[in-house]
């Protein structure tokens, strides 16, 4: 009992923890573009996903706020760019800037007390890359790009998976830094007025701007994701692990079911030969296996929440949502009772003249 | 035959395949009366167990006929057979055979669940059964802390619980210290003679002749030695 249920524990285990990473990697992907408040982007022709941006140029935006529907257009700037470290180590960064009306949630300097006014020159860095960055107190005064910067504070919860930190600033900072200027832009972010379909404004828009390409925050989250997820080999080789080890969970789940059939076949024996039938043996081996996979399940599930979490401390962005567990749990049940129906063809076929053998 | 529950005419069985085979049963017929322990005796291999396991419909012979209350089983299908244990037959065995995870009364429970009741409506007749064969203040316990004699006792309950007319028991008191071993073969004795039941008991122990109003000897698979 104990050895199977800890058997399907250890899948279970396998299972929540590589999904949690391939959650995490998910909205990592999109973290960015879902922490503005926007319904539609703009973006350069070809852009495949937010980090790797390139730029188009910025009197877009005038055009866009010119069409009816539009309630504003905020400015995005995505670059790489050389970070200076107070010994004189460089780094590549990837350097974000906005405009205030891009959306509260998004990391941006504001001067304290204000959203819309901002720090001149001030960066943020997430606090998972302050260490790595040298920032150990803030404000501290850095080099980007040769040019004067200064470490404002630190964000939670945008730390990057790329290898390179993310940078926040305002838009025309990020410009500045990234050698740029005001007349080129990396994505603009549409909110749409009250009243009007966002559908039908990303048609509008896209017929008023043919140089570029126009998506519903939805879709271009979903195009990063998928960008990730299916053209990296990172991205490939987490979905991958996370495939194989939902693969190897479901497996052993059910090998571990069957051997403790197998273990129980005098047991079996022993029911037919005091007259149970079929149905009865059938019955009792998918309880069986349903009392194993709850067992298991939970403590998997148990064991897999506070492991996420530990691992948090070095991957950042790995994820746990709370309904991954059920997501995970349901097919591993399902996997108990498949594989106790394999089981049961062993059990129900057992001789029950085999009672009398010592 | 009117007091005959149990009897086997001219039975053959061969187990194994080839070159492997053993002829285990040669045109055997016996007949177990009922309010009677039959004692069926030989040396290991003389067949004792494989008569026990056609008697409980468990094994089919080759050959021969096979009367359980009256009605020939011979040729019955598997799922009719298990309906012919469960109603008609019950065991005993050497080794117990109770279920571990389960308390001494969950164990007779389940003989009773097995034939569709629910364990609510059934446990104060497994309690029953338990406290007649002195286990009252056991009947919680798991058969890993029962002693030898306490778990044949507990498997003779279960095996009672749903009143059979037949019980074969297999080698009941080789697992039990002398003592135990007496109170066992008394209690089976009683099953038959109080109960009007069959009993056939198979076993090595010479004590046990004492108990049984019929011994049957076995040798290679052959009668050896008629009713006493």
């Amino acid at each position: 009992m104990v050895v199977t249920s800890l058997g399907v524990a250890f899948a279970v285990f396998l299972m929540i923890f590589q999904a949690s990473l391939l959650m995490g990697f998910l909205r990592a992907a999109g973290k960015l573009v879902n922490a503005t408040d926007s319904d539609i982007w703009i973006t350069p022709r070809g852009v495949v996903c937010f980090d790797f941006a390139s730029t188009m140029d910025g009197r877009l935006r005038d055009i866009a706020q010119g069409v009816p529907g539009v309630e504003s257009v905020s400015r995005v700037s995505v670059n790489f760019v050389s970070y200076r470290m107070p010994d004189g180590q460089q780094r590549i960064v990837v350097l974000i800037g906005a405009d205030p009306s891009v959306g509260p949630l998004f990391p941006l300097p504001y001067l304290r007390g204000s959203l819309h006014a901002m720090e001149p020159e001030a960066i943020l860095l997430d606090e998972t890359n302050a260490r790595e960055l040298e920032v150990f107190t803030t404000p501290q005064d850095v080099e980007i790009n040769g040019m004067r910067a200064h470490i404002a504070g630190t964000v939670t919860g945008f730390s990057s998976f790329l290898g390179s930190p993310y940078a926040f600033s305002s838009f025309e900072d990020a410009q500045r830094y990234s050698g740029l200027g005001n007349s080129k832009v990396a994505y603009l972010t549409v909110k749409v007025a009250k009243g009007y379909d966002v559908n039908a404004l990303r048609a509008k828009l896209a017929a008023k701007l043919p140089e570029v390409d126009v998506r519903t925050h939805g879709e271009f989250e979903h195009r990063s994701q998928l960008y990730w997820v299916g053209q990296t080999g990172a991205g490939a080789a987490i979905l991958t692990a996370a495939f194989l080890a939902f693969l190897i969970g479901l497996v052993l789940v059910s090998q571990t079911i069957y051997a403790t059939t197998l273990e129980r076949l005098e047991e079996f024996a022993t029911l037919k030969a005091l007259g149970a039938s079929k149905g009865f043996v059938a019955k009792i081996v998918v309880a069986q296996a349903l009392a194993f996979g709850v067992a298991g399940g939970t403590l998997g599930a148990l064991l897999a929440i506070p492991a996420v979490q530990f691992a948090q401390k070095g991957v950042a962005w790995i994820y746990l949502p709370v309904w991954l567990i059920p997501a995970v749990l349901v097919p591993a049940f399902a996997m108990c009772v498949l594989a106790s129906i394999v089981s049961i063809r062993t059990a129900v076929s057992v001789e029950p003249a085999r009672v009398f053998r010592v | 035959m009117s007091d005959c529950q149990l009897s086997v005419e001219g039975i053959n069985v061969t187990l194994g395949r080839g070159e492997a085979s053993v002829r285990a049963l040669r045109d055997v017929s016996l007949e177990f009366p009922a309010g009677a322990v039959t004692l069926v005796m030989g040396p290991s291999g003389s067949g004792k167990t494989t008569l026990l396991s056609v008697l409980g419909c468990l094994l089919k012979p080759q050959d021969g006929r096979v009367h359980v209350s009256g009605k020939e089983v011979t040729g019955l299908p598997e799922d009719e057979l298990t309906n012919i244990r469960r109603e008609q037959i019950g065991f005993v065995f050497q080794a117990f055979r109770l279920f571990d995870s389960l308390s001494a009364v969950d164990n007779v429970v389940l003989a009773m669940e097995i034939c569709g009741k629910k364990r609510q409506d059934v446990l104060p007749k497994a309690e029953e059964y338990l406290d007649n064969l002195g286990l009252s203040g056991k009947k919680h316990l798991k058969p890993e802390e029962m002693s030898g004699g306490e778990k044949q006792r507990v498997a003779i309950a279960r095996a009672l619980v749903r009143e059979p007319r037949i019980l074969l028991a297999d080698e009941p008191t080789a697992s039990l210290d002398s003592k135990s071993g007496e109170a066992i073969a008394q209690i089976l004795h009683d099953i038959a003679e109080v109960g009007e039941r069959t009993v056939v008991i198979v076993s090595h122990d010479e004590r046990l002749r004492g108990f049984a109003k019929n011994v049957i000897g076995l040798r290679d698979g052959k009668v050896d030695g008629g009713l006493n």
